[in-house]
């Protein structure tokens, strides 16, 4: 794979893993409210 | 009653909804789209297309269904006519009706394909035969003949069909969520087992001529050239738009079960996030890579010319497993298998909000709304099953996969902004937010989201031949907008097809024929559903005067 590949691939999982991760583990750890 | 329903819990409705999202065109559309326009560049639209359109449109789509949810409506209909005082708004929601109606009936299809290449991958039904031979007479296409009665194909179409009802019939937490929590868990471990063992491949390896890292190239290789054509924007605002399942009404049929003041805007990013995990992470490190590893990179780049990768995963893919020896069985199961939890994740969530019409609109109890839904459903599919060599499956595929979907989105992004009022509808995604959304989005949703959908569905209404600075040069030459034949006007005048009639030398029906007729049928059910809305008010209207 080329360099320019590489970067475009690593830049774009890193922004979707960080993103997926964070509000599913928010989603995880709120405490259900009344009626959840 | 729909009403008395609830999830069970917050996981459940999150892993639902990304479900519903999550379908085979994760697998089989986005590489080949990624790949065909501009590769790593096509990210970059794709990325913002997300985050102007995708992400809003999930919240406004979040907030009608919950908005809705308190006045006992879980269908568009009962939803938009919430949304302000006009009479005509539940007619904008018939599109929630019509789309999940008559997009259920083939995706039920395709989805029974699956759970049958499941069954023929574990039994090794294709070392016996190439699967270019097995799927044409799995679905009875004869050479020259527009209809199809596969005895095979529709056995696996009743059971895919009967399973769906069941678990609707289930309700949504024992049905619905149960298969979300059962299947979004396998899907996403089918997934990582098939894209490490399909990137381990090396050239040496049995049958691989190419390292599957070349495929990974093609896909992410970034041709930035592609981020100054419209195309490429356009492609990739489509591909958003189709893989969140927006423009559907089923995001707002599952959030009409939550509460006043439960969350939305967290959950609603959760789910869109999750299924572009799915798409970009996943979905790109299976198909491509493990075709480039045993086909070469030129193949490959034939074979998702046209932007799809249907005919890799269907056609090629089982064959090259053959190559893996004692595992070639259980990666054509895992394959097949994960397309079939991503499809029956969606089709439930175009079933729910049928029923959930029926309970609420007109009272009819969940267990006959569920068998009316399955007896539509295989009325419409089974026209699907017996003239897929016409093209009616195709003609489905575009007006209620495609088409449908902009124009109720784009309807459903006005209303709401302008209709119901940006005040309201902020206050609406805002409230029980369990994260603080930026308020830059007020805007977003008000001004950018609806004029994003509408030169995305501009675009499907006038895309022309060739690149677009030609057309408009075309145009100003005085030779006419060059429409092509798979825009929706080109569609319509069928443009580009040289002998249009709909009879032949032998007076036997021709595509043409199948294709109006498809479109007529289409037509009729749009129709029947906003009759029905209509009758379903006056009674209403009848009862409470």
């Amino acid at each position: 794979m080329t360099t320019s590949a590489w970067i475009m691939l690593a830049v774009t999982w890193s922004v979707i893993v960080y993103f997926t991760v964070t509000f599913f583990l928010a989603v995880l750890r709120k405490p259900p409210r009344d009626g959840d | 009653m729909a009403a008395h329903q609830q999830w069970g819990t917050r996981v459940g409705l999150v892993l639902a909804m990304a479900g519903n999202a999550v379908g085979l065109g994760n697998f089989l559309r986005f590489p080949a789209q990624a790949a065909q326009n501009g590769g790593g560049a096509f990210l970059i639209p794709y990325l913002i297309s997300f985050a102007l359109m995708g992400i809003p449109l999930l919240w406004v789509e979040w907030a009608i269904g919950r908005h809705g949810g308190q006045f006992g409506h879980h269908s568009a209909p009962g939803m938009l006519d919430r949304l302000g005082p006009q009479r005509w708004l539940k007619y904008v929601g018939v599109f929630g009706l019509f789309t999940n109606l008559t997009i259920a009936a083939y995706y039920c299809y395709i989805e029974s394909w699956t759970l049958a290449y499941v069954w023929h991958s574990t039994v090794g039904t294709f070392r016996e035969i190439a699967p270019t031979e097995f799927f044409p007479a799995y679905l009875g296409v004869e050479e020259g003949s527009m209809f199809a009665v596969p005895r095979q194909a529709l056995f696996w179409f009743l059971l895919t069909l009967a399973l769906n009802l069941w678990l609707l019939s289930r309700g949504l937490a024992r049905g619905i969520e149960l298969a979300a929590k059962i299947g979004m868990p396998l899907l996403f471990i089918f997934g990582a087992v098939l894209a490490v063992r399909g990137l381990l491949l090396e050239p040496g390896d049995l049958g691989v001529v190419q390292s599957p890292f070349e495929g990974l190239n093609f896909v992410w290789e970034p041709q930035l050239g592609g981020l100054v054509d419209p195309s490429t924007w356009l492609a990739a605002a489509g591909q958003i738009f189709f893989t969140l399942s927006v423009g559907m009404g089923s995001i707002h049929c599952y959030a009409a079960y939550l509460k006043r003041d439960q969350d939305i805007a967290l959950n609603a990013a959760s789910a869109g996030w999750v299924n572009e995990f799915v798409e970009v992470i996943l979905g790109g490190s299976i198909l491509i890579p493990i075709a480039t590893a045993y086909l070469g990179l030129e193949a490959v780049q034939a074979a998702t010319a046209g932007g799809s990768g249907f005919g890799l995963g269907f056609l090629t893919l089982p064959t090259l497993f053959g190559n893996w020896g004692w595992f070639a069985p259980i990666a054509g199961a895992l394959w097949f298998g994960l397309l079939f939890f991503a499809g029956i994740t969606s089709s439930l969530a175009m079933g729910q909000p049928i029923v959930a019409f029926l309970e609420d609109e007109l009272q009819v109890p969940r267990n006959r709304a569920t068998l009316a839904f399955g007896a539509t459903t295989f009325a419409l599919g089974f026209v699907c099953v017996w003239l897929y060599p016409g093209g009616a499956f195709d003609e489905f595929d575009f007006w209620s996969g495609t088409f449908a979907l902009v124009a109720f989105a784009l309807g459903e992004s006005i209303i709401f902004a302008w209709i119901f009022g940006m005040k309201r509808g902020w206050e609406e995604i805002t409230r029980g937010a369990d994260f603080a959304v930026p308020r830059f989005f007020r805007f977003v949703i008000q001004y950018v989201t609806p004029l994003f959908i509408l030169i995305v569905f501009i675009g499907a209404l006038i895309e022309p031949v060739g690149g677009w600075g030609e057309a408009v040069g075309s145009l100003f030459s005085g030779e006419g907008w060059p429409f092509a034949p798979s825009s929706v006007i080109g569609r319509i005048l069928h443009i580009g097809e040289a002998d249009y009639r709909w009879f032949d030398d032998t007076g036997g029906l021709t595509r043409a024929a199948v294709q109006d007729g498809t479109r007529l049928l289409l037509t009729l059910v749009f129709i029947a559903c906003g009759l029905l809305v209509w009758k379903t008010w006056e009674l209403k209207e009848r009862s409470t005067s």
